[in-house]
């Protein structure tokens, strides 16, 4: 009987021996899985742009400070360590922190830049008192995007996790973690013992390697299978990895907070988290805080429970106090000290979601969604925060003065506004709602509106490609017009329903006089037009109605950005980007989004356009910028109302700068509002409040200056010194020359005609036929 | 044909009369796209003896260091053949002084070593239209012209 019992002991344990095999040969499986390949899925982090700083670079103290706040540096007496800087009036010393650009990495530095004017005065190396020619800071991480199971998480090796980090929490979760193999079945023993005395849990045996396996394979459910798993695992994972992987894996792995629906992992990403910092930036009290985090993150959440989270911050500290890392009287100091937690987790969502759907337009072009949200890629953008934070402000401010002025309804108007650079087409802000947090309906880049006469620009510069037949001074005629569409006869009008007679073709821009634009574009024909409109960046299709000239085409701000650019940049297009470069984990380029240019129209021709739509921003429809803008900004731009006021639309550029801005109401209902009275406000304040420069007089090489009279349409001899200069395209057609005492009171050709002149000139011409 | 003429012309005549008698006139196009008659209703424009152009090509901006340093960085990139690194660089410099000529040129000189000669060409053009009396600027930018067409074809 005893030797059955024997036998059968013998098999159970056989049996069990087996299973046990199994089980790890099983889970072994598990473990090359996840460990061998990538361990991680690593959102993809999306970057702004870096600030550039350069002595002589048009920059105030004021927007460094912005920039800094933005980038969480903490203002201190004396910079230490990354992240600090000081201040003193128009003197910053900053300690920046490294960081790798797609062209390369750069060091963490300490510079110091002064202010004079509007301007950076020096720029210099802290340390060696010598100036520094360029540097930036690193861009601000603006989102990033998640894998399926919302786990964020910023990889950073054992290398360079903090050593203090490393020791304290070694200190605190297991002191023999180098000389252990796995488990330690003493402290299983002991706290098997303990528990059972005090009744429930008040003391975990486990080891790092097997908090790692808990958190890595295993889910939380308390079972004793789950429990010989977690030991067998923890003993496979040390016999088939080095201690320092198993400890940069925990490093990463620990489950640390929630931010909504994104699970907080690693020390790096906490670090981030709850100081707005770097982990190589932290005090050791916030160290102390991070590891005591690693017991319970819930419990111990230090903004839900604050006196928890300081009492347990405390007691790791004096832990680091008795290994002699920190000495007594620091310890004192730190544990009397607050939690130093920032106020307000950062944004699980982005703050800049406008700009963001562009950026993903972009991508989805190149890249999968399972590459974005696993490979940790770093995509560097376009957007210039500064610029963006003024936009939005600028947006929603002159909404509500509006607004408030003609007593409408709050918040029933709505808006958009982008910005880009000019000649590389860099967008740096995008708008698409009064409210910037709203990531709904995109205005700036899904909605489409009739852009009424924002598109004159197009019409006038087919007419200035032909400088054989047209230039500035041409006479158009702005006098009752019928054109038959289909069934229909269709009577343009102008806005003041007025006509005007004969007036030169920068008069008529200026004024934006609907008839004379009609009749010159139905001169040059609708298809020459559309093909303007093409060249100049509008993909979309463009039906070829005659209503077309007074822009009944429906456009997204964004495309209207697009034609602007071409113009900005004197004829040569560049395609909008929002994306330069994206890198891979290691920091390896793996693409770039060059900068390209591409020949659209002629320069001379947009040059002369470019000083009509000038003067249209002095003497014109946007006259009212003149004391909107800083003074000597010299700007160009057109301004765009639709019928019944339903669009307000503005367009336009600076030296640097593009800008169009729309104002209208969501239920496409009358605003009252001209393009004059509602977008160029808009404009007007977004431009105000960024650093841009006046419109470059440098004029291509075809154009010649020629001294006229812009209301006679004619030019006067050099001689006579008078006149304003007017640029005319070399070899091209010239207005006529009037002798020096032709005043402004005699009127463009037309008008001076006699009858008998007419009748001459058109029997001359009657017999030319017969020639 | 000649009759289609006659009738065409003595139509316009007549139109030039009455716009000169009463202003403003009523045009009635008959429908889209119209061929626009050769003899414009338009009054003739006089062309006079062209007087001499006002000389007014502004003096270019004076020499920016940090762009001098960044073109320097630049050449040193391209003498070691790091191409893609001179055009980010020059990039880079666009951003601080995007009508500097002379960075365009730079960036259309890489752009031809790199074999992109439609960009090449389109960059060398660029650099024409702000380079305004940069003779030495001009003549490079022709030089890159000249290589680009050629070994395009």
């Amino acid at each position: 009987m005893k030797r059955w019992f024997l036998l059968l002991v013998a098999i159970l344990i056989s049996l069990g021996g087996y299973a046990l095999w199994q089980t790890a040969g099983e889970l072994n499986g598990q473990i090359i899985t996840r460990f061998a390949g990538q361990r991680w899925d690593l959102p993809a982090r999306i970057y702004a742009r870096p600030l550039e700083l350069y002595a002589g670079s048009t920059l105030q103290a004021s927007q460094l400070s912005k920039e800094l706040a933005l980038l969480h540096y903490t203002p201190v007496n004396q910079p230490e360590k990354p992240g600090d800087y000081s201040n003193q009036g128009n003197s910053f010393i900053i300690h920046s922190r490294t960081f790798h650009f797609p062209d390369g990495i750069q060091p963490a530095t300490v510079i110091e830049v002064t202010f004079a004017n509007g301007h950076v005065r020096t720029l210099r190396d802290n340390q060696s008192g010598k100036p520094l020619s360029l540097i930036r800071l690193e861009p601000l991480h603006i989102a990033s995007i998640y894998p399926d199971g919302n786990e964020d998480r910023l990889f950073t090796s054992l290398k360079d996790t903090p050593k203090s980090l490393i020791t304290t929490l070694l200190l605190s979760e297991d002191k023999s973690f180098y000389t252990h193999f796995g488990v330690r079945p003493l402290a299983i023993v002991r706290a098997l013992l303990a528990n059972l005395k005090a009744g429930k849990t008040v003391q975990g045996g486990s080891t790092l390697t097997q908090q790692l396996v808990k958190n890595f394979f295993l889910s939380s459910e308390r079972s004793l299978k789950r429990k010989i798993d977690e030991a067998l695992m923890a003993l496979i994972l040390e016999y088939r990895y080095t201690k320092d992987v198993i400890l940069e894996a925990y490093c990463n792995e620990i489950y640390l907070g929630q931010n909504g629906q994104l699970a907080i992992h690693g020390f790096a990403m906490a670090s981030r988290f709850y100081f707005a910092r770097n982990l190589d930036e932290l005090t050791p009290d916030q160290i102390a805080l991070l590891v005591g985090l690693a017991k319970g993150a819930s419990y111990y959440n230090p903004r839900h429970h604050p006196e928890r989270a300081k009492k347990r911050r405390n007691h790791i500290l004096s832990i680091m106090g008795q290994a002699g890392i920190l000495s007594q009287t620091e310890i004192k100091k730190l544990q009397a000290a607050s939690l130093g937690v920032s106020k307000q987790p950062p944004p699980s969502l982005t703050r800049y979601p406008a700009f963001l759907q562009l950026v993903r337009r972009q991508l989805q072009r190149d890249y999968q969604d399972k590459d974005l949200q696993n490979e940790g890629l770093s995509i560097f953008t376009t957007l210039d925060p500064l610029i963006q934070q003024h936009a939005e402000e600028s947006l929603s401010r002159v909404l509500d003065s509006i607004e408030h002025q003609r007593k409408m309804t709050p918040s029933i108007l709505q808006g958009a506004l982008v910005i880009c650079s000019v000649e590389q087409g860099e967008i740096l802000a995008v708008v698409g709602d009064r409210d910037p947090a709203q990531a709904g309906f995109n205005r700036a880049l899904e909605m489409k509106r009739p852009v009424g006469s924002v598109i004159k620009p197009a019409v006038y510069l087919t007419a200035l490609k032909q400088p054989e037949r047209y230039n500035l001074l041409s006479p158009l005629y702005d006098t009752p017009i019928t054109i038959a569409v289909g069934e229909t006869n269709w009577h343009p009008e102008n806005y003041d329903k007025k006509y005007h007679g004969t007036v030169t073709l920068m008069h008529a821009l200026e004024k934006s006089l609907n008839v004379a634009t009609v009749q010159l574009g139905m001169e040059l024909g609708l298809d020459a037009v559309i093909d303007t409109l093409h060249k100049l960046g509008v993909t979309e299709s463009v039906p070829p109605y005659p209503s077309l000239l007074l822009g009944a085409v429906e456009l997204p701000p964004i495309t209207v950005l697009q034609l602007f650019q071409t113009l900005g940049a004197g004829g040569y297009k560049t395609p909008l980007r929002s994306i330069l470069a994206v890198t891979d984990l290691q920091h390896h380029l793996l693409q770039r989004y060059p900068l390209t240019v591409e020949l659209a129209v002629d320069p001379g021709a947009v040059f002369c356009l470019t000083t009509a739509l000038h003067e249209v921003t002095r003497s014109g429809t946007a006259h009212s910028l003149q004391r909107r803008l800083p003074k000597n900004l010299k700007v160009a731009g057109k301004t765009g109302t639709t019928d019944h006021l339903r669009d307000s639309w503005f367009a336009g550029f600076s030296g640097s700068h593009v800008a169009v801005a729309w104002v209208g109401r969501d239920d496409n209902h009358s605003t009252g509002l001209t393009g004059a009275s509602g977008a160029l406000q808009v404009w007007a304040a977004a431009m105000a409040g960024i650093q841009t420069t006046s419109l470059s007089s440098q004029a291509p090489l075809n154009i010649d200056f020629y001294p006229a009279n812009s209301q006679a349409g004619s030019i006067y001899m050099p001689t006579c010194q008078k006149g304003t200069p007017l640029p005319f395209i070399r070899g091209g057609l010239l207005p006529r020359v009037t002798g020096c005492q032709e005043n402004t009171v005699q009127q463009a050709p037309a008008h001076t005609k006699s009858l008998e002149q007419h009748v001459r000139e058109g029997i001359q011409q009657f017999f030319r036929i017969f020639q | 044909m000649k009759h289609h003429q006659l009738l065409y012309t003595f139509s316009i005549l007549l139109c030039i009369g009455i716009q000169g008698c009463s202003a403003p006139h009523h045009r009635t196009i008959p429908s889209q796209r119209q061929p626009i008659p050769q003899t414009s209703p338009h009054p003739v424009q006089v062309l006079p003896p062209r007087p001499a152009p006002a000389r007014l090509q502004p003096v270019p901006p004076p020499a920016n260091p940090v762009v001098a340093n960044i073109r320097q960085k630049a050449e040193r990139l391209m003498n070691h053949g790091k191409l893609q690194a001179a055009a980010q660089t020059l990039e880079r410099g666009l951003r601080i002084a995007p009508k500097n000529a002379a960075l365009w040129t730079q960036l259309a000189l890489v752009r031809l070593r790199q074999g992109r000669f439609s960009q090449a060409l389109s960059l060398a053009a660029k650099s024409n239209s702000l380079a305004g009396g940069n003779s030495a600027l001009l003549a490079r930018n022709q030089q890159i012209t000249n290589q680009a067409r050629r070994k395009k074809r």
